[in-house]
């Protein structure tokens, strides 16, 4: 059974944020919600600034936080070394939101709308589509993931529920890699098999200094950063536009 | 036949006079009653009118969002789940120290437990998104998890208190039956016969009460502070920068007890006015409970200032941002409130001889209370509030849905205290008959020892 980790390399990420919209793109997921998010950070004053990068994806740990305290197990750890969440079982007591560290997980405290980014009904529009909407919605979200049998691959976005990155395990089942890995434009994240010396993903951390984020409280995130973290005092650059700020 | 029964009934003796007083609002309903009920079941609809938008449109119409994903409604689980605290531990307390005063008001504390953990559960149930999958806990639940944990303490600690309300309420409804069976309604005097169990004052029913009250007594005290430690352990087991706290386990018990003995003292100056019980319930009550306040007043301040002590000495990045918020940021006014009314105050009042009053001690018990919701709402959304990762702290404030939920689930804690307290003895009557067995002028005496006191 193969261990599946990510490298991130901050000295080659540009903080484009293309991981963010490929993810979006690739799990559909709500209005506001990021799986995947970049923090763009910059650290003391003009002119002497430094910008750093940070992309945030769930860290897989092994030692999760979240997969203890959930009550009813819809948050587990796979033998691949995914962390999963089961969207039909979630109660949405938010109890895994409260332990991750990490802040990875989103609630859906609406239901999600339809098309979002477009109003399709809206005049012009439909008398540029004729009124067709186009599918939205990628087929292999919907399957059971191949090692459970449970619908954990991001489909069913319901109110009520909490969600977060798979790791596309959709994907990952078929061999490939996920969204955010196949998009980046620099090639900073780097997916793969960490049990397997060979694999580009073991290479990659064998050859880097590489950290992971508030290692002292020994989650073992399965996801790796090369380069150096934002420093302290580092201060988010623009707040996100996202639900919890208060804006949809 | 042997009894233990009192039998005399001349019409000014104490007991008469006592018997009086609690069949009163189970033979006769006031005005009063109805108009206290309808305005308790307006909140609640209103209250049901909010949940409404909630189920419709989620968990969106609340303040909460996902940096700080817990709010008002787990801050008034913890306060419900404090209040818990009060009857049956502070009965059994009571019990086990043999405090001969203690008749009077452990009825009413017992019955309170068991209204307040049914709130609790309540506001748990308002919190989920998907309240329609709550049997998954059931089914599914795993019992690695503080919630489960909690809901087996809970579980246990509502069957518990149950069973410690009804065996000391057993002579009671014997005495209710002999005395006024035949003036209840059929149902009701159908009810109080059965519940009553053929108890007739035997002396060997008296012992093998006595000895499963003892039991009982025994098991409530251990199974409170588990209840207690366990729903600050929802809190200690993450990472959190305040929650990630050895202490809190201890912490939140005294608190508990803290709010607990406020919540009495208030619980008997209403019934003392309500049911006219001036004479059973006398300043020596208020003045015990006073005392007891007190102390846990003290040891609340103690565990206050270990805490910033030890966390301020260091002052860690995360502890000096929870510092700073708390003592003067966003969460300033809700902990100098705390600190100066609800721990510092209701000390100086029972200290200071001149208002060591029945008003005093009842305003300190109030205060104790409104400081200790704002103490459970600070640790809650305080706890949230401090970032763990490179972004701004996000902010938090209830809407109009969780206030008017809250003001649905105190009315729901209040209907069920005023129904219970209406329809059930509501003072333990053969425990005052027998703390006053042995003495025959039960009041003179204790007003003696008052006076000697």
């Amino acid at each position: 059974m193969p261990k599946y980790g990510m490298v991130i390399d901050l000295e080659k990420c540009v903080g484009c944020r293309a991981c963010m919209v490929a993810c979006k793109v690739e799990n559909n997921t709500p209005e506001a919600n990021y799986w995947m998010y970049v923090f763009r950070t910059e650290e003391r004053e003009y002119p002497d600034t430094k910008v750093t990068f940070l992309p945030r994806p769930c860290q897989h740990c092994d030692n999760a936080p979240c997969v203890k305290v959930c009550p009813v197990g819809a948050r587990f750890k796979r033998e691949d070394g995914l962390v999963a969440t089961d969207w039909e079982r979630c109660i949405g007591c938010r109890y895994c939101e409260v332990a991750c560290p990490y802040g990875v997980n989103s609630f859906n405290y609406a239901d999600p709308k339809k098309n979002q980014y477009l109003d399709w009904s809206d005049a012009d529009i439909e008398s540029a589509t004729g009124g067709a909407v186009p599918g939205y919605a990628n087929p292999d979200l919907d399957r059971k993931s191949q090692l459970e049998g449970r619908k954990i691959a991001g489909s069913n976005h319901t109110k009520g529920v909490v969600e977060k990155c798979t790791f596309c395990v959709q994907k990952v089942e078929k061999g490939q890699n996920p969204a955010c890995a196949e998009t980046c434009p620099v090639f900073a994240i780097t997916f793969g098999d960490l049990d397997d010396p060979e694999s580009a993903a073991s290479r990659k951390l064998k050859a880097s200094k590489t950290f992971q984020l508030l290692d002292d409280w020994n989650t073992k995130p399965r996801v790796h950063y090369v380069g150096t973290p934002p420093g302290e005092g580092a201060r988010e650059i623009e707040r996100p536009k996202t639900r919890q700020t208060g804006g949809v | 036949m042997e009894t233990l029964r009192p039998v005399d009934t001349s019409p000014e003796t104490p007991e008469t006079r006592l018997q009086q007083r609690v069949f009163a609002p189970m033979l006769h309903t006031e005005r009063a009653f109805y108009v206290w009920i309808g305005f308790l079941l307006a909140v609640i609809a209103l209250g049901a009118v909010a949940y409404y938008f909630q189920a419709r449109d989620g968990l969106f119409v609340t303040g909460m969002r996902d940096r700080i994903m817990w709010g008002l409604y787990i801050a008034l689980f913890v306060v419900f789940i404090g209040a818990s605290m009060a009857g049956t531990f502070v009965s059994a307390i009571l019990r086990i120290a043999k405090a001969e005063w203690r008749g009077p008001i452990v009825r009413g504390a017992e019955i309170m437990t068991v209204a307040a953990l049914v709130t609790a559960a309540f506001f748990v149930f308002l919190d989920m998104g998907r309240p329609d999958r709550a049997l998954n806990i059931v089914m599914f639940g795993r019992w690695e998890s503080p919630l489960v944990w909690d809901v087996y303490g809970l579980t246990t600690y509502l069957a518990g208190s149950m069973v410690y309300l009804y065996l000391a309420m057993i002579p009671d409804l014997a005495i209710v039956r002999d005395e006024v069976g035949d003036k209840l309604s059929g149902p009701r005097a159908f009810l109080v016969r059965k519940f009553a169990v053929a108890w007739v004052f035997e002396r060997s029913q008296m012992a093998q009460l006595g000895a499963a009250l003892a039991v009982m007594t025994i098991i409530m005290i251990p199974v409170a502070v588990m209840m207690h430690t366990v729903t600050s352990w929802i809190f200690g087991m993450t990472l959190r920068e305040p929650w990630n706290n050895p202490m809190f386990g201890i912490f939140f018990v005294v608190g508990a007890v803290y709010s607990g003995i406020g919540l009495i003292v208030i619980l008997m100056a209403v019934m003392r006015k309500v049911y006219r019980l001036e004479e059973f319930i006398t300043d020596r009550h208020f003045l015990n409970l006073g005392y007891m306040l007190a102390a846990a007043a003290g040891v609340m301040v103690f565990f206050n200032v270990s805490d910033f002590v030890t966390l301020g000495y260091k002052l860690s990045a995360d502890a000096t941002f929870n510092l700073d918020q708390m003592v003067s940021g966003e969460l300033a006014p809700v902990f100098w409130i705390y600190i100066w009314a609800g721990l510092l105050l209701p000390i100086a009042v029972i200290v200071i001889p001149r208002t060591r009053t029945i008003p005093g001690i009842v305003a300190a018990a109030v205060a104790a209370n409104i400081g200790m919701f704002l103490e459970r709402y600070f640790i809650v959304v305080g706890g949230l509030r401090v970032p763990l990762n490179p972004y701004e702290p996000a902010n938090y404030a209830p809407s109009w849905v969780e206030w008017s939920l809250m003001a649905a689930g105190i009315s729901l804690f209040l209907l069920m205290v005023t129904l219970m307290l209406k329809f059930l003895p509501n003072m333990a009557m053969w425990e005052i008959h027998e703390q006053t067995e042995h003495a025959g002028a039960p009041i003179e005496q204790a007003k003696a020892l008052e006076a000697g006191a």
